[in-house]
């Protein structure tokens, strides 16, 4: 039954947005979904089907592989079987062209984006961090993410429920990783809430990029050449909660600049040249934060400045 | 389908094992994408999200095999001498909180670490013991559970694709099974923290040029057998080539070599076995690793028990702080969590050798980073730390507990090939009171 | 038109006879004595098999793969019978040859030859989880008593019987290391017991009602209940003295080793006493059929022939008769499953893949892919006499053994039609006794593991070799009527060990003997076949990297790949052993040619057992011309890495 309906979407490529999120939307979404619900509700067997991020990170496609799929195995039962998806007593099984048309999908490498991969257009010239806090809060965008995962970037979810907010990351290709791949970023800028630039070839030019994230929170800069230069470009990031300077060539000069970000939780500056002095004007500044500077290696004393009363010593 | 029924019809057993894309292949190969251990999906898209933001990224779980005497180290009694012997107690960083005076280090750590003193074990011989502590599981001959790192790894996946996910320094290479998922879920064993990723250097007997002419001459070699089987177990396997010349060309291979270390690090942790696997295991986290366990033996004090176990702790504690220290300046502390398990406590009567004896009935483990409580104390044993008052916390609970700071779906169900349920903490709840 | 072509191939293909069972065809009254071991029989009855296999190939419409070549039935055979790829001289000799029965002739020397036997243990002690060491003590009666069974084919179901009815102590009864195996865990025992031998699967029922199928947790108890109160383990204050003893302080420490030595190896490696065959429910029974803790008596499953039982109340049954009667109802005829098991797990290990899979969960309502080809294999093996060689060589000798391998990979867990083998990678213990093909000049010689020739092993090396054995030092203890006694012997013995100045000349057998147990006490050896080798090696061997079983688990190997064997073959193991070796034999074979063609022959005869096509050769002959210093080594490192040697065709 399956077969004959393949003939009938045989051809020409399937679109996600058009062929397949309805699909799923219609009769998936009811119990797979991202969105909470109730209070805290999570989606059914942790999968959600409404967003590609959820799609993706579910475990259930193998791009190229419709028959090593869950996603296609799981609403290619026969009616009787109890895997069946959706359940036969829920709106199961599938039609053979719906059917048909995720196999396909999936066979031809489960594509979100528009296809060809000429989808992310160009980076407006004038975009800047007001502009990306006035971004409403939507998926993100699909060829934009494939765009920078070409890059090497590591692009993930911040939690199965939250396929809005994205952590971009440079892992094992951290190394070849320059300016021009980070700019790149800002495709996705209204999503990025965490980045690790840590060992990347990040320039404090490059920054100003990152300075455009407005609702980024967490930044690891760590070593990396960037000095306070580049820290200037950060102003904006008004949400920020982590920032990771260790091992960079930034000073006590950041310090005031730094002691604007008030929603400031931890901060790292351990072989940096910063000093302990200029670390305790900050804590004026930002009282509850947790600033560290070096835990002392032979003493073990912990020299966190966090509560300086309550430090511990032998 | 109805082919499919002919075969093993109402065999529900085979087809949920199918469904569920068991561990072990029916038919040939199953070739796996990638070195170690994965979920097929999260090779191609990295890791799957955490159940809640800011999981913990990473695990260092250090393994205390031989059974680590809990009233020398993190549950003292010193208002009780016939239980405590002549093990010093002092106070640490976090108010309140005592332990040996054996481990000045952890001490001034207390604030980053979150003390169970309410371990509590059904098996009092250390094979089954480390066992169930690893697997949440008691050994059954007709299973083999999967190690936590396993889980873990079946759970999220990897995090830095060109490198395994779980790696085991030291100790027994059991604590790195897949146990029923199979060996893709499995850790890597390493020896010792000086031994390196296994042969991912070209031998010394091959030069680069002749490395690569062989390399090529497989490939045209493969054409004509390609083009007879075009099956995917035979791409796949030829895919590994490609993989493996790239982790051999990987930047991350570093991450296994501590000879970058400057000498004062190293020092740091403590130049021995245990304290630089430690350093290693840093490093391995600093390059994704999503689990690493290491090894540190000789709890077994059935004889000297005050001699030995504070022998012990100089290692433990030199290596403990230094991590723990290290993590933290280097900013990757909230996102590694530190835990530290043993198989059972030891006996508070002291026996007429000066030793200890097994003891499941009451013993305590840590955590720390990762999201835990800092200078918190879950679970009280009474004045003779022999029997547990308060907060329980079983092997499963632990791991649970761990699989929560990961942020992994500690409730979800994996089916053995055999068509058996289990759990990261056989069912065990995590304990949520820990977290901050 | 079409389909009266494929029916014409079918035809030619597989010879039609007349139906009817060989008996009939080859005019032996019912109750005569079947010349089962002669190759008329076996033959007639590889026809009989190709026939319904081809039966299948009509009614599906399937038309045949063609018949395959030399070298792939060669390479096919050899890795099939004897677990390892031809030596060249042993390619050449089969490829050169013209004689018309060879392939005939190829079967009938492998199945004879010892490669057979090692091959062989291997599969025994995945399906035994046949390890070297139980707990304390070593395992080696076990696999000595799995090995043997094997050199004399004892019938497989005698095998089952003495295994399952085992009693008596190791060195007397190496088949009690069946339940040594699994001291203190009787329960997950015969849950494998019945997965093992009856391809059926209960362990489920152990803690509730299977869910899935029909068993029930009373019936799980009811077979429980055979091997119940069975006791491991002998004369339990002999042992508790001597234990006493060695806690004494200032004990010489050899003293101690030699009094341990007795424990584990006389009185703990032993089962005892059989049991009265009943069992207590759990405490938390919670089914309608019985109350918690209540007593229930041993009671066979229902619909697997003629049930056995115990009844509560005689308590005229001797112990271990309960257990005797269990393993003549496991190896029935009449028991459904014990014939189809086994018999589809002998079609599987030569054709690939089984008429059923999984091998151990035929589940109520199942049904073979060839239900007809299913009920004659059955057939056969009782008209063979459970004779598992015998019944392998008929199914070597058939035409669809012989077929080329199937291009297209068949889809898991759907039925197969057998058009040709399935390609699939070779097992670890394949690939390691490949690997020694290459390297040494005679890979099957044995040694090691299993043959100690029972010497006394203290700490870990063999000690007063042709003076006292292992069976001798069971004897002399289980002769002496005190605990105290028994201490005595043990210090006479520590005396004597001392004094052992080892093999001291003795002569030919006695080194053999002496050579043969210090292989065995080997952790790691490298020049063995797998066989020979620690069962199974430890973590992080090449051949537990390859996925070798850690023989806990029933039929626990794996054929998945991954990079870290890739890094094996590049730069570990097969670079150090055999590329860059140059004492390696496959070397001295290439060295022997006389021109760059010849070496590259050569190369290709060993490596992947055939003759280079023109292209290939052109390939290798550029590669002679830039370096002829390394190209041998390179063309080999290539072939090794290539698909083609690690699946077998």
């Amino acid at each position: 039954m399956v077969f004959l309906a393949v003939s009938a979407v045989s051809g020409q490529s399937v679109d996600y947005k058009k062929q397949i999120a309805p699909i799923l939307s219609s009769k998936c979404n009811e119990c797979h979904t991202a969105k909470k619900r109730e209070s805290d509700k999570k989606p059914k067997a942790g999968l959600a089907l409404d967003t590609a991020g959820g799609i993706r990170s579910g475990g259930v496609i193998d791009p190229g592989d419709a028959s090593g799929s869950d996603l296609f195995i799981r609403v290619s039962l026969p009616k009787t079987d109890d895997e069946l998806m959706p359940p036969a007593d829920d709106g199961g099984p599938l039609s053979a062209k719906e059917i048909a048309l995720i196999k396909k999908w999936i066979d031809d490498g489960a594509r979100f984006g528009s296809g060809s991969g000429g989808g992310v257009g160009k980076i407006a010239a004038d975009l800047d961090v007001a502009k990306v806090m006035a971004m409403p809060l939507r998926e993100p965008n699909a060829d934009g993410v494939a765009h920078l995962e070409g890059l090497g970037a590591t692009i993930s979810q911040l939690a199965v429920n939250l396929p809005q907010h994205l952590v971009v990351e440079w892992i094992s290709t951290y190394h070849k990783t320059t300016d021009k791949e980070i700019e790149q970023i800002l495709h996705i800028a209204p999503n990025v809430v965490e980045v690790d630039l840590s060992r990347t070839k990040v320039t404090d030019e490059g920054l100003k990029h990152i300075g455009k994230l407005a609702r980024l929170t967490h930044l690891n800069l760590s070593r990396t050449q960037i000095t306070d230069k580049g820290i200037a470009h950060l102003s904006g990031l008004r949400s920020l909660e982590y920032l990771n300077l260790y091992g960079t060539g930034v000073s006590d000069a950041v310090l005031p600049m730094l002691a604007k970000h008030r929603r400031l939780k931890s901060l790292y500056t351990w072989k940096t040249k910063i000093t302990s002095e200029g670390l305790s004007k900050l804590r004026k500044a930002l009282p509850d934060a947790k600033l560290v500077l070096e835990t002392d290696a032979k003493a073990n004393r912990y020299d966190n400045l966090d509560n300086p009363d309550d430090k511990y010593d032998f | 389908m109805s082919e499919n029924s002919l075969f093993s019809k109402g065999d529900e057993v085979s087809r949920r094992q199918f469904m569920i894309g068991a561990a072990h292949s029916y038919l040939g190969v199953s070739v796996l994408p990638m070195l170690g251990a994965t979920v097929a999906t999260s090779d191609t898209f990295g890791a799957a999200p955490p159940m809640r933001p800011r999981a913990a990224k990473s695990v260092i779980f250090l393994n205390m095999s031989g059974g680590m005497s809990h009233l020398d180290t993190f549950d003292p009694k010193p208002e009780n001498k016939d239980v405590q012997g002549p093990t010093p107690v002092i106070d640490t960083s976090a108010e309140g909180v005592q332990i040996s005076g054996f481990l000045p280090k952890t001490a001034a750590m207390m604030r980053h670490i979150t003390l169970f003193r309410g371990m509590r074990s059904n098996q009092g011989a250390h094979e089954q013991g480390q066992y169930l502590l690893h697997r949440s599981y008691a050994p059954r001959g007709t299973i083999v559970h999967p190690a936590l790192g396993a889980w873990v790894m079946r759970l999220s996946g990897r995090r830095n694709t060109t490198i395994p996910g779980f790696v085991a320094i030291g100790g027994s290479s059991e604590n790195a099974t897949g146990g029923f998922m199979g060996a893709r879920y499995g850790g890597v064993p390493l020896g010792n923290a000086n031994s390196g990723l296994k042969d991912s250097k070209r031998a010394h007997s091959v030069s680069k040029e002749e490395f690569d002419r062989r390399l090529s001459l497989a490939d045209k070699m493969n054409l004509s057998f390609h083009g007879r089987f075009k099956q995917k177990q035979v791409k796949t396997y030829h895919g590994l080539y490609d993989e493996a010349i790239n982790l051999m060309t990987s930047e991350d291979l570093k991450a296994f070599d501590i000879k970058h270390e400057d000498n004062n690090v190293r020092d740091l942790y403590g130049q021995n076995g245990f304290g630089q696997g430690c350093l290693l295991a840093r490093r391995l986290v600093e390059h994704q690793v999503r689990f690493v366990e290491v090894n540190l033996g000789g709890w077994d004090t059935h004889n000297d028990n005050f001699v030995s176990v504070e022998a012990r702790c100089q290692i433990l504690d030199q290596a403990l702080a230094g991590l723990i220290s290290d993590l933290e300046r280097r900013g990757l502390l909230d996102s590694t969590l530190v835990a530290l398990g043993t198989e059972f406590g030891r006996t508070p009567d002291i026996n007429e050798n000066t030793g200890r004896d097994h003891f499941p009935r009451a013993f305590s483990s840590l955590m720390a980073g990762g999201g835990v409580k800092g200078g918190f104390v879950y679970g009280e044993t009474d004045r003779k730390a022999h029997t547990v008052t308060e907060g329980i916390v079983t092997p499963g609970m632990f791991n649970a507990t761990i699989g929560h700071a990961l942020g992994l779906p500690t409730e979800r169900v994996v089916t053995s090939p055999s068509g058996r349920p289990f759990t990261i903490g056989d069912e065990a709840k995590p304990v949520k009171e820990v977290f901050a | 038109m079409k389909q009266r072509c494929i029916l014409n191939i079918v035809a030619i293909v597989f010879v039609f006879s007349s139906v009817g069972s060989v008996r009939a065809q080859l005019g032996l009254r019912p109750g005569a004595v079947l010349p089962n071991q002669s190759k008329e029989f076996q033959q007639a009855a590889a026809r009989k098999v190709d026939k319904l296999v081809g039966a299948e190939f009509r009614r599906k419409q399937v038309r045949p793969l063609p018949k395959s070549t030399d070298a792939e039935f060669l390479r096919r055979s050899y890795l099939t019978a004897i677990g390892r790829i031809p030596s060249y001289e042993e390619a050449v000799a089969f490829l050169d040859s013209e004689e018309p029965g060879k392939r005939v002739d190829l079967v009938d020397t492998l199945l004879g030859s010892y490669g057979y036997n090692m091959h062989m243990f291997n599969w025994w002690a995945d399906l035994l989880r046949a390890t070297d060491t139980f707990q304390n003590t070593s395992g080696a009666p076990y696999i000595k008593w799995i090995k043997d069974a094997i050199a004399e084919d004892k019938p497989y179901n005698k095998i089952v019987h003495e295994l399952v009815a085992a009693a008596g102590g190791g060195y007397q009864n190496g088949a009690v290391g069946y339940y040594m195996r699994d001291k203190g865990m009787l329960k997950d025992n015969m849950a494998n017991t019945t997965r093992i031998f009856l391809g059926t699967r209960i362990e489920c029922a152990q803690c509730h009602n299977h869910p899935f199928d029909s068993w029930k947790q009373m019936e799980f108890y009811e077979m429980a209940a055979f091997t119940s109160g069975m006791k491991i383990g002998t004369r339990s204050s002999f042992s508790s003295y001597l234990s006493d003893k060695e806690d004494e302080k200032d004990m010489d420490r050899g003293l101690r080793d030699v009094s341990r030595l007795i424990r584990y190896a006389v009185f703990d490696f032993s089962v005892a006493d059989a049991g009265d065959g009943s069992i207590h429910l759990p405490k938390d029974y919670k089914y309608r059929d019985g109350k918690p803790g209540e007593r229930v008596g041993a009671k066979s499953l229902a619909g697997f022939g003629k049930s056995v039982r115990v009844s509560l109340k005689s308590k005229s049954k001797d112990a271990g008769e309960a257990r005797q009667e269990f393993a003549d109802w496991v190896v029935s005829p009449q028991n459904p499953r014990f014939t189809k098991v086994i018999a589809n797990r002998m079609w599987k290990r030569v054709m690939g893949t089984g008429l059923f899979e999984p091998l151990d969960n035929f589940s109520a309502g199942a049904t073979p892919s060839n239900p007809a080809l299913m009920a004659y294999l059955e057939e056969l093996l009782v008209d063979l006499n459970y004779d598992l060689k015998a019944f392998q060589k008929v199914l070597f000798y058939t035409y669809t053994f012989q077929l080329a391998p199937s291009p297209v990979q068949h889809p898991a867990r759907s039925p197969y039609n057998f058009n040709g083998r399935q390609l699939k990678r070779f097992s670890a213990e394949q690939i390691w006794d490949s690997l020694l093909t290459l390297k040494v000049d005679k890979p099957d010689v044995r040694k090691g593991n299993g043959y100690d020739g029972g010497a006394i092993m203290f700490r870990n090396r063999p000690v007063l070799v042709g003076k006292k054995s292992m069976q001798n030092l069971y004897n002399d203890v289980m002769a002496i009527e005190s605990p105290a006694a028994v201490w005595k012997y043990a210090e006479n013995l520590y005396k004597q060990i001392k004094n052992d100045k080892g093999g001291g000349g003795g002569g030919g057998e006695k080194m053999k003997m002496m050579m043969m147990a210090q292989n065995a006490s080997k952790k790691y050896g490298q020049e063995m076949r797998a066989s020979e080798l620690s069962s199974p090696m430890a973590n992080g061997h090449f051949l537990r990297q390859f996925g070798q079983s850690d023989r806990e688990v029933i039929e626990n190997s794996s054929t998945d790949s991954d990079v870290t064997q890739v890094l094996s073959i590049l730069n570990g193991h097969v670079e150090k052993n055999i590329t860059s070796n140059s004492g390696a034999k496959l070397f001295k074979v290439v060295n022997a040619g006389k021109t760059d063609g010849e070496k590259i022959d050569r190369i290709f005869l060993s490596v992947l057992s055939r003759m280079p096509s023109e292209d290939e050769k052109e390939l290798f002959l550029n590669e002679f011309k830039m370096d002829r210093g390394s190209a041998a080594r390179n063309a080999v490192s290539a072939l090794i890495s290539t698909a083609e040697f690690m699946f077998v065709q």
